[in-house]
């Protein structure tokens, strides 16, 4: 992040441990493979509630069905469980995790 | 008779009085284990509230805990509208979602319930099979949510096996 301010680089002593970078960290919202939703459907429900094009749906679907997973969204941890809640609400089978 | 026909954005409904009988019984038995006192214990029950985060426990308690009744009243709610407009002709956009809702999670439930495969035909629930008659809704149910994304003009990427062209009879 950068606020435009600074001319020289600061130096900053690092706390043990690996919680620093933690809030920088993008989180992915995982669609996992289910034997019961229909293709029509979850493909439906990705339009619906990320409003992706048909193409962009029908691909993530494709990468579920084939692959077993997806990410299907990504973002801070708030949008990220906002969007796991929604798509529990619409019966798929979601997940959150940090980026690795 | 089309089960659903979209006109001027709202959806025509064409069910005989076997369908919205099952309907009514599947809603009946859903609220009674949505409301049961414990229902993570009923593996198919969970299947509606899955874990958040894969291998996190906690964190997934956590989540759980800070949306609280949220998820299961919206399930309720998809069924009661399901059960107060099962008489009705003609349904709003907000009431058919609703019912896609609701069918979907009869779906989720009867199919971890008869523990169905992606790849699972007729020949898996013979007639003699315990879970024969479940089958049977759960094909009925499947068809019926397929001519529901139909009516929603969903793209069809392909078809499915279980759900075929011709109208399952609801047992």
């Amino acid at each position: 992040m950068s606020r435009g301010t600074t001319v020289a680089p600061v130096e900053v002593e690092r706390p043990v441990g690996d919680e620093v970078h933690e809030p920088d960290l993008p989180w992915i919202v995982i669609v996992w493979n289910d034997p019961i939703n229909l293709m029509t459907y979850v493909t439906w429900v990705f339009m619906r509630l990320f409003g992706y094009p048909r193409e962009k749906a029908e691909k993530l679907m494709w990468d579920v069905h084939t692959k077993g997973r997806a990410v299907v969204s990504s973002g801070p941890l708030e949008k990220a469980e906002a969007d796991v809640a929604r798509l529990h609400s619409h019966g798929l089978w979601a997940t959150l995790e940090k980026e690795s | 008779m089309a089960p659903f026909r979209r006109r001027k954005g709202r959806f025509v409904v064409g069910l005989g009085a076997g369908e919205r009988e099952l309907l009514t019984e599947l809603c009946r038995q859903t609220r009674d284990l949505l409301e049961a006192e414990d229902p993570s214990s009923d593996p198919s029950v969970a299947r509606l509230f899955p874990a958040a985060y894969k291998d996190d426990p906690l964190r997934s308690l956590e989540f759980e805990t800070n949306l609280g009744r949220a998820p299961k009243n919206g399930k309720l709610a998809a069924i009661e509208t399901l059960e107060r407009t099962l008489g009705a002709r003609e349904l709003s956009e907000e009431e058919f979602l609703q019912w896609m809702g609701a069918v979907n999670d009869f779906r989720l439930l009867l199919g971890t319930r008869i523990e169905i495969t992606e790849e699972a035909t007729e020949r898996d629930y013979p007639d003699d099979h315990p879970d024969h008659d479940a089958f049977q809704v759960y094909v009925y149910l499947t068809w019926l949510e397929d001519r529901m994304l139909r009516a929603l003009d969903a793209p069809r990427p392909s078809a499915r096996s279980v759900g075929g062209r011709d109208r399952p009879e609801p047992e």
